[in-house]
């Protein structure tokens, strides 16, 4: 089956190479949702990468403003308009229906040997037309431009951002594909989201992808596929944290993730870091993605610990990514992660932290964006730390216990209320296919890094941070006590 | 021959109506509508500009097809390219002349 290209990367692939030829295609959504926008870009994309002629009607829109509209783009709609590549023909579907379609639109499509159109919008012929017409005319229109093989792109209008109505949906009875845009409100953040929902003759993922309008256009984030990991290595990779490496028997499995859990200031981002540079002292690229910390804080944290890391950066040992979870959507999130995973051929990343990005999603969704994550993490054989700022002292949070069952290892950090003094203790939870040693440990941060003390042995209840000396620890401080005593 | 292009722009622009539609056009060459749709985008009646349609018609500027209601008006495009080539050779001209003159 012969394909057409819209030039939308991540579109082509998920309607397994682009639009059916001579196909049309409904593209639905609300005011404001880039329903022209993808219109102009299919004609552009056309005509400049593919060699198509392209036609583009409207019935709104006056063509200076689509010029101007495209330009903000890049693309020069009067340039290819010049050259003979494409038509912006405006017209009311009152004429073009009483003189006949043709006799409008044959001259144009026939200049400049046009593959592909456009239509700005469907909907417009309710405005025209009377309401036992409307399907008739627009049933008219697609098979013109199907008997002259064209390829369309036919725009409707819906009433609302986040649908349309029973009427809004008639047309895609019509047409051979659906494509609905919609925004998605989650947790105070918005997201605009692409579906397709019918393609004849394409087998095509049910499921939402994001995208965004930029400067040059739209881009469509297709969710990364989920992929079961076909290696599993008991190699071991150093933490850079000796002590931690001594409990772990070696280090973290290579090629695993771990989530890293502790409330604020428990050392989680100087673990990550010490992670990084010892992965870069032993040649491992590595990267650090921070939701949570501005580059310039990262370096004054570094500066802090004596760390020098303005060689393996420029050797690109070491790469720092800081960003906020709402500059991108989750999809653009974990395709940005796997492009700095492919150009600097990480071994090791730190994502920091899992808790910034669940702000901005629903539980299912975050789900689903760990999900992949772990996938693409697992499928490139990276070891990563996946930080975790916990809310609460003891126990496990949602997140945790959601995040376990994808997590290969659970690494706990913990504050402690030790005879009044506030300490630091790390509990290893899970590490998969292999021994650990299950001491809850002592450990602090030091001039250079995070430093294993030794394990807490004589106390219980740790994880609730108040702990109390063991009843056998007691026994010895009370003979000690009355010997004093005696003493005394 | 300049004679000949001071007369085309006397003509083309030779109202206020004349110019609006020229501006319509050039701005936006693929309209394709009737004469009353054409005088609604420039905020007229369609009576109004019916003189000038026909000057542009005749100039070649403007074609019209179809009739009665399917009657409809359009740019030609190959004449406009032409017309706009002996605007710009007449104000080379003319602006040749000038420092001649001087």
């Amino acid at each position: 089956m012969e394909r057409v290209k819209t030039g939308i990367n991540a579109l082509d692939e998920t309607i397994q190479g682009g639009l059916v030829k001579g196909d049309s295609t409904l593209i639905m959504g609300g005011p404001g949702m880039g329903k022209t926008t993808l219109g102009l870009q299919f004609i552009f994309n056309g005509a400049t990468l593919f060699g198509d002629g392209g036609l583009y009607l409207t019935f709104e829109e006056m063509p200076d403003r689509l010029y101007r509209d495209a330009l903000n783009f890049g693309w020069d709609l009067k340039a290819l308009e010049e050259k003979d590549k494409a038509r912006v023909i405006c017209t009311s579907p009152d004429l073009l229906f009483k003189g006949g379609i043709g006799a409008v639109l044959d001259d144009p499509i026939k200049e400049v040997n046009a593959k592909r159109a456009v239509v700005d919008t469907l909907s417009h012929l309710r405005l025209f037309l009377p309401e036992s017409k409307v399907r008739i005319e627009a049933y008219r229109l697609i098979n013109y431009l199907k008997k002259k093989g064209l390829t369309s792109l036919l725009l409707c209008e819906t009433s609302s951002r986040d649908g349309g109505s029973e009427a809004d949906r008639e047309f895609s009875f019509l047409a051979d594909g659906v494509i609905q845009l919609q925004l998605q409100r989650e947790r105070g953040s918005v997201l605009q989201t692409m579906t397709v929902e019918k393609m004849r003759g394409t087998g095509f993922p049910r499921q939402l992808s994001t995208f965004e309008i930029g400067g040059h256009g739209i881009t469509v984030y297709a969710k990364p596929r989920l992929k079961m990991a076909k290696e599993t290595s008991s190699e071991k990779v150093k933490t850079g944290v000796l002590g931690l490496d001594k409990i772990l028997e070696g280090g973290l499995p290579k090629g695993s993730s771990t989530i890293v859990s502790g409330a604020v200031g428990t050392g989680k981002t100087v673990l990550g870091l010490q992670f990084l540079i010892e992965g870069a002292k032993l040649g491992e690229p590595g990267v650090f993605i921070s939701y949570e910390e501005p580059e310039s804080q990262l370096r004054r944290i570094i500066s802090g610990l004596n760390w020098d890391i303005s060689g393996y950066e420029k050797k690109r040992l070491l790469k720092l990514d800081s960003l906020y979870p709402e500059d991108l959507t989750p999809e653009a999130h974990l395709l940005r992660i796997m492009r700095h995973i492919e150009e600097m051929k990480a071994k090791r990343l730190v994502f920091d932290s899992v808790s910034a990005m669940e702000h901005m999603m629903e539980r299912d969704n975050f789900l689903d964006f760990s999900k992949r994550l772990t996938s693409i993490l697992k499928n490139s054989q990276v070891t990563a730390i996946l930080n975790n700022t916990s809310r609460s002292i003891g126990g496990m949070t949602i997140t945790e216990t959601m995040l376990s069952t994808l997590a290969d290892n659970i690494i706990m950090l913990r504050f402690v209320e030790i005879e009044s003094s506030m300490r630091k203790a790390l509990i290893i939870v899970k590490v998969r296919g292999s021994d650990f040693d299950k001491h809850i440990t002592e450990y602090a941060i030091a001039s250079k890094g995070l430093e294993v003390i030794g394990p807490l042995e004589e106390y219980e209840g740790i994880l609730t941070g108040t702990p109390k000396k063991t009843p056998s620890e007691r026994f010895v401080d009370t003979i000690l006590k009355r010997a004093r005593e005696g003493r005394e | 021959m300049l004679a000949e292009s001071k007369e085309l722009i006397g003509r083309l622009l030779g109202s206020d109506v004349k110019v609006e539609l020229l501006m319509l056009f050039h701005k936006n060459p693929g309209l394709i509508d009737s004469p009353e749709g054409v005088a609604l985008r420039i905020g007229r009646k369609g009576s109004d500009i019916e003189e000038a349609l026909r000057d542009f018609i005749d100039l070649g500027l403007l074609v019209e097809k179809g009739h009665a209601e399917s009657r409809r008006i359009s740019l030609n495009r190959k004449r406009d390219r032409e017309i706009q080539k002996l605007i710009v050779k007449h104000i080379q001209d003319s602006t040749l002349r000038e420092k001649e003159v001087k």
